[in-house]
């Protein structure tokens, strides 16, 4: 064999390299940071400081928030769990009531969660806290639910009828929320159509990290007032908080992965690049 | 009244008709009953969106229970099925008989939905890589431009590079705040322009599909 | 020490069992798959039968609103959509569905996604101090109109709309970098997750 075609034998072989070997270096790769890690510290971007700093500023003691969920559960450990965990406990610092509704069927045991992983303080369920379980529709639920609230909800999650539950006296409709928070991975637009355009309330997303692209124009419009998304998101939002959670204890593995997925990137075109020279030489 | 007009049209002008008013609604100052109307009929189309919901409980028993059924067919088909109708039924069982705040639908929730609905997004990161491995390739301009934009966020979300090179970060936030933002915009505003332009095909009832299926 | 908790087993498995199908396709992965099925189609059931006993049962047995029998109704007449003879009873109901759902959407897309994204690409068009800012703020102006020229179907693209077609058809790509590479964050941070249970919450290596 010559010497020509052994280099083309190799670069024909590493372009049809067989994909378990880079599932195998990809899983070894990220093991490492996780069993031990080095805690990288990160940068806070704009985005998620908008969004600490709106709170910060504009939510305060007695402010009613709408958080409504379209999430999934198979994002909820490390792309909603981190942000929502952090974003509630700021809301619960500054003294807002909160309010939790989803149109996604797992999202009110997700918020069962959030409700143990909280330091809640002095705030009582029913009073400065409450989950009104899920309803299908989608965007027409948030729309139905932003008109005239009881014409959705007649009961919390746990089944207790709303004009037991004090809280849910100050509501008729989206107008008394001062702030609305989209939790989601999926349509943008819903948020804004249903809130923003036609009662003019602040909003933000909490969103998973391939909302990201998404979200940048509507954020660089003002039209929310910024968004925290995904592992990074929840990330930079504890370090705001100067409280370490899972978000931060993440980061390196999130560090790993992207620099392989760089990596391959690279070897990818540097061997296809070498191949095609030698295929053109031929 | 002839087939036609039961099968296609009442369904295509009740579309229009709710369409116009709901609109309208909207942009005009509308009587009060007509407000209430409409968030009656909202609230009806959340009961709706619930039954259509559980067309996948009978989709997947029209499908699995049969399957189960079949003798002669393969034992391992045959047994997964069996498997998949057991588990929702007590999924069903256990959330109805002690509700879904409890310590039992927990379990199921957790320990078997959870790692599952995770798995399903964990394994495409191994397939992006090896997706990336065969097809991301400057093999043009405008695939060059693909590759070096996707590179440039990938190692700025890469906290590890940017504790050695400071300054990096700084190009792919320029990659998402300029073309980013400026790409994303031209979308946006086409897709808002088609949303647009189907409503006004429904409400002329040139949209047929999403209703009777038909082009 | 390896974990005692049967949860924690049971989480292991599953996702092993789940993984396994990067070597090959085999009955283990099989099993996860139809056990995600089972467990995914059995609790949207149960939350539905919560949301019906809610908004429908109690209003119609306690409160006496007989209003939505007729949304009863019109719901059950969607499950006729699996029958080949009589499906075309479902589209009835799904003309409401459709009809309120289109309506919200077009309502709100107008000023949301079309005026106020217009307005702020012209208000970019302001002299800011900063030449950096004012750098960008004329390259996002003009590769956005140039992204919406690629999307003109009803001229061909040439001359100077071929040339913004093609600027704004290099626009795109990078736009669509930058998605590809926050959706593999978006599939890497699940994988993390997995990960962390099997090394942390099974295997304790840490």
């Amino acid at each position: 064999m010559t010497e020509k075609s052994e280099k083309q034998d190799l670069t024909t072989r590493l372009e049809r390299l067989d994909a378990r070997y880079v599932y195998l270096f990809f899983a070894a790769l990220l093991i490492i940071p996780i069993v031990v890690p080095f805690g990288l510290p990160i940068l806070v971007t704009s985005p998620t400081r908008d969004f600490y700093d709106y709170v910060e500023k504009n939510v305060g003691k007695g402010d009613r928030v709408l958080i409504w969920g379209t999430m999934t559960t198979g994002w909820w450990p490390t792309e909603y769990r981190p942000s929502i965990v952090a974003v509630s406990q700021h809301l619960f610092n500054r003294g807002a009531k909160l309010y939790y509704i989803s149109d996604g069927a797992e999202d009110p045991l997700l918020v069962d969660t959030v409700f143990g992983m909280i330091d809640k303080g002095p705030a009582k369920y029913g009073v400065d806290y409450v989950s009104l379980g899920y309803y299908a529709g989608g965007e027409v639920a948030l729309s139905a639910f932003a008109k005239d609230v009881y014409s959705l909800v007649k009961t919390d999650y746990y089944g207790t009828p709303v004009d037991q539950l004090p809280m849910m006296k100050e509501v008729k409709t989206a107008k008394d929320f001062k702030f609305v928070m989209h939790v989601t991975g999926s349509p943008a637009e819903w948020l804004l159509r249903q809130y923003k355009t036609p009662y003019g309330i602040d909003c933000g997303w909490v969103g998973s990290s391939g909302m990201v692209g998404i979200y940048m124009p509507y954020y660089a419009s003002r039209q929310v007032v910024g968004f925290v998304c995904g592992l990074r998101g929840g990330a930079e939002y504890e370090t705001l908080m100067k409280r370490p959670g899972i978000g931060l204890a993440s980061t390196d593995a999130m560090s790993a992965g992207h620099l392989y997925f760089a990596l391959i990137m690279i070897f990818a075109n540097i061997v296809y690049y070498i191949g095609r020279k030698e295929r053109k030489k031929q | 009244m002839s087939s036609y007009t039961l099968r296609n049209q009442i369904p295509l002008a009740i579309a229009s008709l709710i369409l116009v008013i709901v609109f309208a609604e909207y942009f005009l100052a509308m009587p009060k009953a007509v407000s209430d109307f409409i968030s009656g009929l909202q609230k009806w189309t959340v009961i709706l969106s619930a039954f259509a919901m559980v067309l996948s409980l009978l989709s997947v028993t029209r499908i699995h229970v049969p399957r189960v059924m079949k003798t002669g067919a393969n034992m391992s088909d045959r047994a997964l099925s069996a498997w998949l109708l057991v588990i929702m039924v007590i999924t069903i069982l256990v959330g109805i008989g002690f509700d879904t705040p409890s310590a039992q639908y927990q379990f199921i929730f957790r320990n078997l939905f959870s790692p599952l609905s995770s798995g399903v997004w964990a394994i495409m990161a191994f397939y992006y890589c090896g997706a990336i491995l065969r097809s991301f390739r400057a093999r043009s301009l405008e695939a060059t431009v693909l590759v070096v934009a996707g590179f440039l966020v990938v190692t700025r979300n890469t906290p590890v590079i940017s504790a050695i090179i400071p300054w990096w970060e700084s190009l792919g936030t320029w990659i998402m705040n300029v073309p980013g933002v400026s790409g994303m915009r031209g979308l946006v505003i086409g897709v808002g322009v088609g949303v647009v332009a189907m409503g006004i095909r429904m409400l002329l009832q040139m949209e047929r599909r999403p209703i009777t299926g038909e082009a | 020490m390896i974990s005692t908790d049967v949860a924690i087993w049971i989480q292991a498995a599953l996702i092993l069992m789940w993984l396994s199908q990067l070597y090959k396709q085999n009955i283990f992965y099989r099993f996860t798959e139809y056990t995600f099925i089972g467990v995914a189609v059995g609790h949207s059931t149960v939350l539905v039968y919560k949301n019906v006993v809610s908004m429908v049962y109690t209003p119609i047995v306690f409160k006496a609103d007989f209003l939505l029998i007729i949304p009863v109704i019109l719901g059950l007449l969607i499950w006729t959509r699996l029958s080949p003879k009589y499906g075309w009873v479902s589209r009835w109901p799904m003309a409401v569905i459709v009809g309120v759902s289109a309506a919200i959407a077009v309502r709100g897309a107008i000023k949301t996604q079309i005026y106020d994204q217009i307005i702020a690409t012209i208000q970019l068009g302001v002299v800011r101090p900063d030449i950096l800012s004012n750098v960008n703020n004329f390259l996002i102006v003009v590769t956005a109109i140039c992204t919406l020229t690629y999307f003109v179907y009803f001229k061909e693209h040439k001359g100077a709309l071929g040339t913004a077609a093609k600027i704004g058809r290099i626009t795109m790509m990078a736009t669509f970098g930058n998605t590809i590479a926050w959706a593999f964050a978006g599939r890497l941070n699940p994988l993390i997750a997995l990960l962390q249970t099997l090394l942390l919450d099974w295997l304790h290596l840490r």
